[in-house]
């Protein structure tokens, strides 16, 4: 993934974590039992949903760490290689 | 409530650098800060939340702030000691801001978590559901509600009418709310004609 759709990855996550919690905020000040179920059906699932982004945002992040390592070695193994065949 | 408030706000702080400016994650500890902005300070201030929403699950003006429930809530004010619920709660027998849930939750292990999902199953019913004409307990009215309170105490175990029965009450072999005892409960048929108590506070 590259920085810059990481980024813009981490700011949707964040932005529905706010609204979550501005959801959640709103449902405090209701005194009702739809104020309920408003705090914990939108509000939960909003904040769910940007941290389930987030979670996997990084974890596409360190697949692609993990890649890029891997190429260093196999780049690094032929380099070793071409050297002692050249020696 | 304000310490909760304030978490939210907090939170919410916290997300505005990483929505503004989210390259700040690429940076050492940005990361860090990022998982404790997103995920940290959110779960706490969300569980705080909650706490606070099933606290007032537990009030009278949550309960009647349903349509169906206001008859029940107006009997809490009938001017009669008879009527066991205005009874208890005129003489605070039960916490005033909390009775319906004082003598409505099962004094089991699970009898609280019961009750919020009966509550769940309610507001269910109020939306897409048909809300009964007559509103009925899910099972006869257990003494072991009662006794979690009365048992023990010397006015009910020295009470000339408790005394004899009092096997039989304690097995829920015998009703508390069996006819000719404390039978009258809520008179939600003739609520809007009996006097209140008090009558400033009652609709």
């Amino acid at each position: 993934m590259t920085p810059g759709r990481l980024e813009e990855r981490l700011r949707v996550a964040a932005a529905l974590v706010m609204l979550g919690l501005v959801v959640e905020l709103g449902s405090l000040t209701w005194r009702h039992p739809t104020a309920f179920i408003v705090f914990v059906l939108a509000g939960g699932a909003l904040m769910a949903a940007g941290m389930l982004l987030f979670v996997q945002s990084l974890m596409r992040r360190e697949d692609d760490h993990a890649l890029v390592d891997d190429a260093d070695r196999v780049v690094a193994g032929r380099r070793a290689r071409g050297g002692q065949s050249a020696g | 409530m304000t310490l909760l408030i304030l978490l939210l706000v907090v939170a919410l702080l916290l997300l505005a650098p990483l929505v503004l400016r989210p390259s700040l994650t690429l940076r050492h500890g940005g990361r860090l800060f990022a998982f404790v902005a997103i995920v940290v300070v959110p779960v706490a201030a969300g569980f705080a939340g909650l706490h606070e929403h099933v606290e007032r699950t537990k009030t009278v003006a949550f309960c009647t702030s349903c349509h169906a429930m206001e008859p029940y809530g107006r009997s809490l004010h009938v001017d009669d000691v008879e009527h066991l619920a205005a009874q208890h709660w005129q003489y605070n027998r039960v916490p005033q801001e909390t009775a319906c849930f004082a003598c409505h939750t099962s004094y089991t292990l699970y009898g609280d978590y019961q009750a919020k999902l009966r509550g769940l199953r309610h507001v269910w019913v109020q939306y897409a559901g048909t809300v009964p004409s007559q509103i009925r307990l899910y099972s006869p009215y257990h003494n072991r509600e009662c006794l979690h309170c009365h048992d023990g105490a010397r006015s009910f175990l020295e009470s000339v009418t408790h005394r004899p029965e009092l096997a039989a009450i304690r097995k829920n072999r015998k009703s508390c709310l069996t006819k000719g005892c404390h039978d009258q409960v809520h008179d939600v048929a003739h609520v809007g004609s009996l006097a209140s108590w008090p009558k400033e506070e009652a609709k």
